[in-house]
């Protein structure tokens, strides 16, 4: 079975609220929405954990826009395709990813370093021309030595 | 377009530990399907696992022969460290080869990389939140690991490989889907 690719311009996490598993997020293809739950739902035991009383699914699906479109793929070629990056590019699974909703770009996910942080987000700012960019990165380890919720592909 | 098979998507989302923690399967054994899906798990998301890199098992009963190439030896070591303690191993035999460093390598796995990910067919591969293509280099032999969605691709990949200087040979394993 085929199913559309999750992909640097798709994030998905959860939290825990309440008792409740709330997935969140923004997906391009709007199959990945329920997929995500599907996948949260087998996983073995989790109905039967003390407490847990709902799952919810508030990930959003993001609206087609073949001006969003370019945008991702400007900021991808900037963040990734920098030097600097490299090391990024060459992961077997992509620390950074890049949302994109009506000209909006979030970096969501891990870099190494605060420097790093920096540098991503100014590739992603000069690649959409002062567009909004809201970085939401992580430095490993936390600049504050904390990482309050890790995004659910890196646990 | 490019697909992404239903097992690598839910490896992604799933919630690693889970299915195998102690606390939340106290009274239940774990199913052979389910360690399997939890050592894929650890091992693909060890911490700087790369595309020159290919990490694999086979699992018989409660031992864990870990299997593949690395370039560097911490990997090999961390990677029988995220498996050893899941519920379900007992025994994790450590067969990962650490490839020797070599510079000339190193040059050919970056052009590698670049010739074949920054190629426009590939462009929706390296955008993969999973690469789905792995390159590994040993003494100037190339091998290709993982997977395409077509014939084409797969040879489009193995044509760049082959192009790419200092490559003596390259052999593709590539497979076609999941």
């Amino acid at each position: 079975m085929d199913l559309p690719s999750y992909s640097v311009f798709d994030y998905v996490t959860f939290r825990l609220t309440d008792g409740q598993i709330v997935l969140i997020g923004d997906v391009v293809h709007p199959e990945l929405k329920q997929l995500a739950e599907q996948a949260v739902r087998a996983v073995p035991g989790l109905t039967a954990l003390e407490g847990l009383t709902a799952l919810e699914n508030d990930i959003e699906i993001l609206p087609q826009s073949a001006q969003d479109d370019s945008i991702r793929r400007k900021v991808y070629e900037n963040v990734y395709g920098s030097p600097q990056f490299t090391w990024y590019a060459i992961q077997a699974v992509a620390p950074i990813h890049i949302v994109v909703k009506n000209g909006r770009v979030t970096l969501e996910g891990f870099v190494n370093s605060p420097s790093d942080r920096f540098i991503a987000e100014t590739a992603a700012a000069d690649a959409t021309q002062a567009s909004a960019v809201e970085d939401h990165l992580l430095a490993r380890g936390g600049e504050d030595g904390k990482i309050s919720e890790l995004p659910i592909w890196l646990q | 377009m490019k697909k992404l098979s239903i097992a690598a998507f839910l490896l992604m989302v799933a919630i690693p530990g889970v299915g195998a923690s102690p606390a939340l399967v106290e009274h239940a054994s774990v199913s052979t399907s389910q360690l399997e899906r939890d050592i894929q798990h650890e091992l693909l998301l060890l911490p700087d696992y790369t595309v020159f890199d290919v990490l694999g098992f086979e699992l018989n009963g409660s031992t864990v022969r870990l299997t593949g190439e690395v370039t560097r030896s911490a990997l090999k070591d961390a990677a029988e460290s995220a498996v050893k303690d899941l519920r379900g191993v007992r025994r994790v035999v450590n067969n990962i080869e650490v490839l020797p460093s070599s510079a000339v390598d190193n040059q050919i796995r970056l052009a590698a990389f670049r010739a074949i990910y920054r190629e426009p067919a590939f462009s929706e591969y390296a955008s993969q939140a999973i690469l789905p293509v792995h390159i590994v280099v040993k003494d100037g032999c190339l091998t290709l690991e993982g997977s395409v969605a077509n014939e084409p691709d797969r040879k489009t990949a193995y044509t760049k490989a082959l192009a790419v200087p200092g490559v003596l040979a390259v052999s593709n394993h590539l497979r076609i889907g999941s």
